[in-house]
């Protein structure tokens, strides 16, 4: 039970969290990727 | 043999210790006005978003700058500008080299193009892959990384900002 409740307010914080930041951000950061990490092999 | 390869990123700890960065730290210093712990908070972020990008290959993941992540773009370009530092750091914690690889003026026009086009779908399609990469930077990182990187420092470090400290 304590599991449980602790795993839901984990996902329930994360799920916040990112919702939080994603209504801040306007779609102009998709047109502006400056760099992508890669590797070329 | 591919699998000692594909399990070649180091951990956290170990990516955070690197060797000779109190150059690369007073580099950053030169071309931009800040404090040493400025600039050593800044290192210290970005070896955390280099070992994360190591890392989110091995889950086929390719991790992307935007404009929150710009001081880090910063120091991560101040940090290739010693490339034996760099190469040496790349090669010994992941295995690999970690390419920069900028967004040309042309893909950028493309994006916009495609923007114009159909908005929806391509608003859809960013909020898929921005989601995934904030999930994906708070179970490596946590809560704190996240706020720091997409709350803090494109506050603290805007790009009008970063152009004013500009050396």
């Amino acid at each position: 039970m304590n599991t449980s409740t602790t795993t839901q307010s984990q996902n329930i914080s994360k799920e916040s969290l990112l919702n939080t930041i994603m209504s801040k951000q306007s779609v102009n950061a998709a047109v502006c990727l400056s760099c992508v990490a890669g590797n070329n092999d | 043999m591919i699998a000692t390869q594909l399990a070649s990123t180091c951990s956290l700890e170990e990516a955070l210790d690197c060797e000779n960065q109190h150059e690369v730290i007073e580099g950053f210093m030169t071309r931009y006005n800040v404090s040493q712990a400025e600039a050593e908070e800044i290192f210290e972020e970005t070896k955390k978003w280099l070992w994360l990008a190591a890392k989110s290959e091995e889950s086929g993941l390719a991790l992307s700058i935007d404009k929150p992540l710009l001081v880090i773009d910063e120091m991560w370009h101040n940090f290739i500008l010693y490339t034996k530092y760099y190469q040496n750091y790349c090669l010994n914690k992941f295995n690999k080299f970690i390419h920069h690889l900028p967004t040309s003026k042309s893909n950028k026009e493309a994006h916009q193009m495609k923007m114009d086009e159909n908005p929806t779908i391509e608003i859809s399609k960013w909020e898929k892959t921005y989601r995934k990469q904030l999930s994906y930077i708070y179970d490596e990182l946590g809560a704190e990384t996240v706020m720091k990187w997409h709350e803090e420092f494109p506050t603290k470090y805007s790009t009008s900002y970063l152009n004013t400290i500009k050396k």
